[in-house]
C-alpha cells in the first residue's frame, strides 16, 4: 500500500496559496492570498518553476 | 506500453486522498514562463479545466475566450471560457511523460484544481485507480 504524500503539512497555510520548491521538493518557498503574487514571491526567491498548491480553509468535501 | 505508477496525495494533513497528477500548464501565445500545478484525475468531467487564476497568471484573458454552450458542474451551470493551452503530464522529478499540445482548455472562475477529463486527456489512456492501496497508474 502506498503511503499517499502531504503536499502541505503546516495548517498556518490552510485557506492559503502556497508554493512549493518543486514537485519532489514540498518545502513552502512563499504563501499568501493572490495567486500571482505568491507565485512572484517565489521566484524572487529564485526558485524559478515553483509547484502552486490552492490549500483549502478548512477540511472540504469536493464535488467537482 | 508504459505503465506509470502514482501515489495518492493529500493537500493538507486531514485531506482526503486524491489522484493528483504533477502538470506544467503553459501558454503558447505567451512568453511567460509555464507554471507547476497538481491536477485531480476526474473521470466525471468530459474534458480538461483550469483555474482562472492560473491562467491569468500565464496571460490569458478570462472573459475573451472561446464560450462553450454551457457547462454543467457539481453545483450548477457555470460559464467557461476557452483558452489554448499546453498541459505536460510530469513524473515526480518534473519530466514530462506526456503532452497536451495547445488544446483549447475550458477555464472556470472559482475552481480551485487543474481537472484531466475524459476527452482531450483520459481518453488515451488505461487508468486503473487503487483505492485500497492508494496509488493510481495510467497506461498508454
Amino acid at each position: 500500500m502506498s503511503t499517499p504524500q502531504v503536499l502541505v503539512t503546516q495548517r498556518k497555510y490552510m485557506g492559503k496559496i502556497v508554493a512549493l520548491r518543486s514537485f519532489s521538493d514540498n518545502t513552502v518557498v512563499a504563501s499568501g492570498k493572490d495567486y500571482s503574487e505568491v507565485l512572484d514571491r517565489a521566484r524572487a526567491k529564485g526558485v524559478e518553476s515553483p509547484v502552486m498548491v490552492r490549500v483549502p480553509a478548512k477540511k472540504t468535501v469536493c464535488c467537482y | 506500453m508504459p505503465v506509470h505508477t502514482f501515489p495518492f496525495s493529500r493537500r493538507f494533513p486531514d485531506d482526503f486522498p486524491r489522484p493528483l497528477l504533477p502538470v506544467r500548464v503553459s501558454n503558447p501565445a505567451s512568453s511567460k514562463p509555464p507554471i507547476n500545478e497538481r491536477a485531480l484525475i476526474d473521470t466525471g468531467a468530459d474534458c480538461c479545466f483550469l483555474p482562472r487564476d492560473l491562467t491569468e497568471a500565464l496571460g490569458h484573458d478570462f472573459a475573451k475566450g472561446v464560450t462553450p454552450e454551457s457547462v454543467g458542474t457539481g453545483s450548477g451551470t457555470s460559464q467557461a471560457y476557452g483558452h489554448t493551452s499546453t498541459i505536460e503530464i510530469c513524473d515526480s522529478s518534473g519530466t514530462v511523460l506526456w503532452t497536451i499540445r495547445s488544446a483549447p482548455v475550458y477555464v472556470i472562475d472559482g475552481l480551485d484544481q487543474v481537472l484531466l477529463g475524459v476527452e482531450d486527456f483520459l481518453a488515451s489512456f488505461i487508468l486503473t485507480v487503487d483505492y485500497s492501496n492508494q496509488q493510481f497508474s495510467l497506461e498508454s
